[in-house]
Order: structure tokens, then C-alpha cells, then sequence
């Protein structure tokens, strides 16, 4: 057992069935985190990486694979030892009004994930509680407020003092700023990047947006079509990306620079319907270097460093940085 | 040339359980023909409603108290409705946020693309279906046959987007209103979406008036910015000079969390505090209580907007008049 990981993910996968579909969601996804660090995973939507964070936490059931956390094989854990790890890991929500419950108020929201604790006094959980609301920058007099009175950016910080409140070793966070206004997303982000350091925990951080993830990552994990195509360091990833798929996820950031990027001729190619063809690379019908070498790419990832790695047949193409070209 | 838009003096109250508050304030804006203008701020700050007034789409309790709107030098902010419905989708294109409630669910995209055409343009159903497949085309839809058949459901965010610009263009107006168009998008489809309405902008000749909380849309698709903070205009200026040389605090903090971002800064500039609420009876500058250049007379006294001391924008600053 390597205990280096505080979690390794291996293979895991999940189907959804539905009557005349099945959508393979999360393909094969593997991943390791070692204990303080942060890795992003990154992808539109619909590409997987809420699902791959649900099926960490055993929120939704994967279908195979192996998540180790702490080295336990969490995924064939009974349900009462999986409540009692539960406090370790936590997720903080993207819709930060319907993450908590309007009837309570925040003393109460905070006392009842504090109370996982039980050898706490009732004093102790209230000191626990101002502690906690301090410690994401807001007041005690907040405690006696209900959700409804506060603002996004306000309640996102309540959603991370919940989940801080149970001293976890892993927290997932599910597009933790996506629904707040810029200089309330600066303020949350370095928040979270704030007590990743003072106490050391480790974060993965899901989001569909680079530019969001560039500086709170030390990894990237670029997902597409429930696969993740190419994984780095956060400067490998910005660099020298190699996936055709990275590559354009980047080309699409819009600079703040008037017309610097969007250039008329500028048509990235679009989402088009998964090629029947099971074997071919998901990116086929996007990509401009796809041809029929591209196949059953899954789980094989050419390595580019020793953090670097890719999903794709055509990494001798890197040159080719800009891949906006129309595939007829 | 005349001006397509000018908004003169507007006020926009709101009534609400514990009085009338005030959600709009002194609102001047105006636009010529084939320019294109973006109104930049954060959530709750006005842009939306700045919109919806002009469409004269304003909810009950939310009515104009001053100030007039004139389309083409008519008035259309005390217009009857029966007059206003000639003006709106047929003179004024719009597209809203989201591609997902905008579509009618239960009747095909076909229907809902003729539609237009043949209330305001008075086609026949052939007529309206060929010009419906050319719209789709211009849109950068191919199968446009298929599309036709298809309803909302069946169809991809970006796809329905793409859908909604091609109602709003359908009639050729001359101004385009759309309020945060690519919001609910991926990136890459927003990247796509975007060049798609610059390219038609400039082929057909439309004003377009953008609505976005995202600086880096706004900066590639206009030509002019006017940043609002709750419920002001706080600057305007060219889209240069509101990148490059920003005069209002509340413009610069926004610019430098939007550059840092992009770049990927590891400590983000931080601006404390948050808007304040409608119903916060503030004397000065609305910004004086999150600004760092701020001094007495920012706190009680309000600065009128006004022209920059040396430029071509205006602003709404002390410090910078």
C-alpha cells in the first residue's frame, strides 16, 4: 500500500442508463493527490467531472474501479464505516442558495456539521462555531442569521465554513465560484487558497473555467467526454499544452485586451454527437489531426514529463498551437 | 447620423413591502447607427433593467419615474403597448441569458423562427421557411432542414443560442439588445457564439447594445464600455481607454481582478465589503465605502457625472473630474 496519496482513484467509470440511452459519464477516469495539494479538474459540461466528484465521496455509486483514501478501498466500504469517514472529506456546493437550509440559522447550520465531533460540550461547540465564522471572514454576529439575509459571496463562505467545521483532509469543490460576481470570486478564491495553507488541506477543484483554476491548482486534469485527456503541472498544462482539446479550451479564454483573440476567421469546431463507433478517440469528430490511427486511446497516456501526461495519437503535431481549423 | 438610442435622464424606481426604492438613477447613454456599445457591471447593479426598459418589458412594480427613452427620435419609454410591439423584434432584435427558457418548449424551432417573419415582415409560410433556412445558415447552422424540425429540447445549449440570435435577427433591426448571451455557455461554444454575432453585426449594419458581467466579452465586442455600479453609470469611455487607462476606482479593482485572473496571479487584489443594497440611503459616492482613494467629500457628497478632465469619456469620480 502506498501511503504517500492521501487518494488515489483507479479505473473508476459509471454508466447512466436510461431507457433508450446509456451515457458512459466518467470512462476510466485515475487519479492521485497527495495530502495538501490541490488539483483542478476542467471540462464543459456534461464532460463528467461533477459525476467523477460524487463518485469520490460515494454520492453516486461508480460502476468499477478503486478509490483509496488514506489507503482504504472506500468504494467497497460498508455504509456505517463510510459514515464514520465522511467528516474527512467534504464538498462545498456550486449554488451557494440551495446548498443550505433556509430554516436554519447559521448557528445552527455550522453546530450540526460541528456536532459530528461528539466528544464537544455544548460550550465547546459554541466557540467551535465562532471560530469557524471568523475564520472565513465573518462576523459572530452573523451566527444569529438565517441564509436569506446574506449575499452569494456570503453564503458561499457559510457553504466552506460548513465544511471546514468537520476538520476534513480533502475537500471537493464543485465550481465553488462559478455563480459569483468577479470581485467576490477573487475574495472566495483566496479564501479557500488561505486555509488550504494554514491547514494544510488538500482540495480537488472542479470548475469549467482555466483561467478560474490557474492559481489555486498545482495539477490540472483536463476531462472531455468522461475521460481525462491530459493531466500537469498547472504550468504545463498553460505552456506547452498537448491535447488538441487543452489546447482549445485555451484559445477560448477571451483576453481582456480589446480584439486581441476573437478574430472573425477564429471558428472553433463544436460539440458534435459521440461517432457511433465506440473505439474512436472521444475528440475525433472535434479535432483537426484525428484520423483512423485514432483509436481505443483509452488508459493509454503518452508521458511527456514525469507529471505530464496525454490521451492522444498525435502529440508530434505540438507545433500546431493554434488547431482552429474546421474539420469538412 | 442620428442617434438609434439615447436614453436621456433615466430613473427607474421599484416598489417594494417597505417603500419605493430607487433601482436606477441619472442614466444616459446613446448609440448611432452600427455602433456597438457594452454595459458592464455586477450582479444587481441595473444592466438588466437598463435593457428591459428600453423593450418596455419592465415588471409591474418596477416603473419609470424620469428621464426618457427615444428610439429612431421617437419616444418609446411612454409609448402604449400596441405601438411598442410594432417596435419590439421587429426594429429591436433581442436575445436574452438563457437558451433554455427563451425557446417555447412545445413548438418546433421551425414555428418559432417564422414567427417573426410573419407578424412583422407579413410573409407567406414558403416565404418564411426559406428565409428561415437562410437565418440558420447565417448562424453557422448547417443542416438547417433537420434543425427546423427540431424542438428546443433536442438541441444543444450553444445550438439554442445560435437559435435565439437567429429570431432576433430574423427582421434586420437596426439595434440589437443582448443581455448576457453567452453566460449560460461552455467556453468554447461562447468563443463561437460571440464570433458568430460579431460577424453578423457588421454584415448587416446593427447597433448592438451588450449586456455582461464578463469584461473579456464585452472588451472584444465593443467599441465602447459604460461600467455601472448600483444603479449609476460610474464610467464611459472607449474600449480602449477603459482597459488601458481606467479613471474610476470601481473600474480599476474590476480590471485588475479580471486581468489577474486571466493571468493566473497566485494572490488575487482583493476589494472588500460588497454593493450596497437599493435601500441603503447613501449621501456620497456609492464606491466611497469600498475606496481606497476616497476622502471626505466622497463620503458626503455625490459627484455628478461628468466629463474625464482630459479624454474623451465621462466619470462619475471626485477624484477624477
Amino acid at each position: 500500500m502506498d501511503n504517500e496519496y492521501l487518494l488515489e482513484v483507479k479505473n473508476i467509470s459509471k454508466k447512466f442508463v436510461s431507457k433508450d440511452h446509456t451515457i458512459p459519464a466518467v470512462r476510466n477516469v485515475s487519479f492521485n493527490l497527495k495530502k495538501g495539494e490541490i488539483i483542478s479538474i476542467v471540462g464543459e459540461s456534461g464532460c463528467g467531472k461533477t459525476t467523477t466528484g460524487r463518485i469520490i465521496l460515494r454520492l453516486i455509486e461508480a460502476d468499477t474501479g478503486e478509490i483509496r483514501f488514506k489507503g482504504k478501498n472506500i468504494r467497497t466500504m460498508s455504509k456505517r464505516t463510510l459514515r464514520a469517514i465522511r467528516p474527512s472529506m467534504q464538498i462545498i456546493f456550486q449554488d451557494p442558495y440551495g446548498s443550505l437550509n433556509p430554516r436554519m440559522n447559521v448557528r445552527k447550520l455550522l453546530a450540526e456539521a460541528i456536532m459530528t465531533d461528539k466528544s464537544l460540550s455544548k460550550q465547546g461547540v459554541q466557540q467551535e462555531c465562532e471560530r469557524l465564522i471568523t475564520s472565513v471572514g465573518l462576523d459572530i454576529d452573523d451566527l444569529k442569521k438565517y441564509p436569506h439575509e446574506f449575499s452569494g459571496g456570503q453564503r458561499q463562505r457559510i457553504g466552506i465554513a460548513r465544511a471546514i467545521a468537520t476538520k476534513p483532509d480533502l475537500i471537493i469543490c464543485d465550481e465553488p465560484v462559478s455563480a459569483l460576481d468577479l470581485l467576490v470570486q477573487a475574495q472566495i478564491l483566496n479564501l479557500l487558497k488561505k486555509l488550504q495553507v494554514d491547514y494544510g488541506y488538500s482540495y480537488i477543484f472542479i470548475s469549467h473555467n482555466l483561467s478560474v483554476v490557474k492559481h489555486v491548482s498545482d495539477r490540472i486534469a483536463i476531462m472531455y467526454l468522461g475521460q481525462i485527456v491530459e493531466v500537469g503541472k498547472t504550468d504545463e498544462i498553460f505552456e506547452s499544452p498537448y491535447h488538441p482539446y487543452t489546447k482549445l479550451l485555451l484559445d477560448s479564454i477571451l483576453q481582456i485586451e480589446p480584439n486581441s483573440n476573437l478574430d472573425l476567421e477564429y471558428e472553433c469546431f463544436s460539440a458534435g454527437e459521440r461517432e457511433n463507433d465506440e473505439d474512436l478517440c472521444g475528440f475525433y469528430n472535434r479535432c483537426p489531426l484525428g484520423d483512423e490511427n485514432c483509436r481505443n486511446i483509452d488508459n493509454e497516456y503518452e508521458r511527456i514529463t514525469e507529471t505530464h501526461y496525454v490521451a492522444c495519437r498525435k502529440t508530434q503535431h505540438n507545433e500546431l498551437r493554434k488547431v482552429a481549423v474546421i474539420r469538412s | 447620423m442620428s442617434e438609434v438610442l439615447t436614453i436621456e435622464n433615466l430613473e427607474i424606481k421599484a416598489k417594494g413591502k417597505n417603500g419605493t426604492v430607487t433601482i436606477l438613477d441619472n442614466i444616459f447613454l446613446s448609440l448611432k447607427p452600427g455602433q456597438t456599445l457594452g454595459i458592464v457591471g455586477e450582479s444587481g447593479c441595473g444592466k438588466s433593467i437598463t435593457a428591459l426598459s428600453i423593450l418596455g418589458l419592465l415588471n409591474k412594480h418596477i416603473s419609470i419615474t424620469g428621464g426618457r427613452i427615444s428610439f429612431r427620435e421617437n419616444v418609446i419609454s411612454t409609448m402604449k403597448e400596441r405601438e411598442l410591439k410594432k417596435i419590439r423584434g421587429r426594429e429591436i432584435g433581442m436575445i436574452f441569458q438563457e437558451p433554455m427558457t427563451a425557446l417555447n418548449p412545445l413548438l418546433s424551432i421551425g414555428r418559432q423562427l417564422a414567427e417573426p417573419l410573419r407578424a412583422h415582415l407579413k410573409m407567406s409560410k414558403r416565404e418564411a421557411y426559406s428565409q428561415s433556412i437562410e437565418l440558420l445558415n447565417d448562424v453557422g447552422i448547417k443542416e438547417a432542414e433537420k434543425v427546423l424540425k427540431c424542438y428546443p429540447y433536442e438541441l444543444s445549449g450553444g445550438m439554442r443560442q445560435r437559435v435565439l440570435i437567429a429570431i432576433a435577427i430574423s427582421c434586420k433591426p437596426l439595434l440589437l439588445i443582448a443581455d448576457e448571451p453567452t453566460t449560460a455557455l461552455d467556453v468554447t461554444v461562447q468563443a463561437q457564439v460571440l464570433s458568430i454575432m460579431k460577424r453578423l453585426i457588421t454584415e448587416k449594419s446593427m447597433s448592438l447594445l451588450l449586456i455582461s458581467h464578463d469584461l473579456g466579452v464585452i472588451s472584444q465586442m465593443c467599441e465602447r464600455v459604460i461600467v455601472m455600479y448600483s444603479g449609476e453609470i460610474v464610467e464611459e469611455d472607449t474600449t480602449e481607454n477603459i482597459i488601458n487607462n481606467p479613471k474610476h476606482p470601481y473600474t480599476k479593482k474590476l480590471l485588475l481582478s479580471a486581468k489577474e485572473l486571466v493571468e493566473g496571479r497566485s494572490n488575487l487584489t482583493i476589494v472588500n465589503g460588497s454593493v450596497p443594497r437599493p435601500e441603503e440611503i447613501i449621501s456620497g459616492c456609492k464606491f466611497s465605502a469600498r475606496c481606497e482613494e476616497s476622502q471626505s467629500l466622497c463620503i458626503n457628497k455625490r459627484p455628478p457625472i461628468a466629463l474625464k478632465l482630459n479624454g474623451s469619456g465621462r466619470v462619475r469620480c471626485w477624484q477624477n473630474q
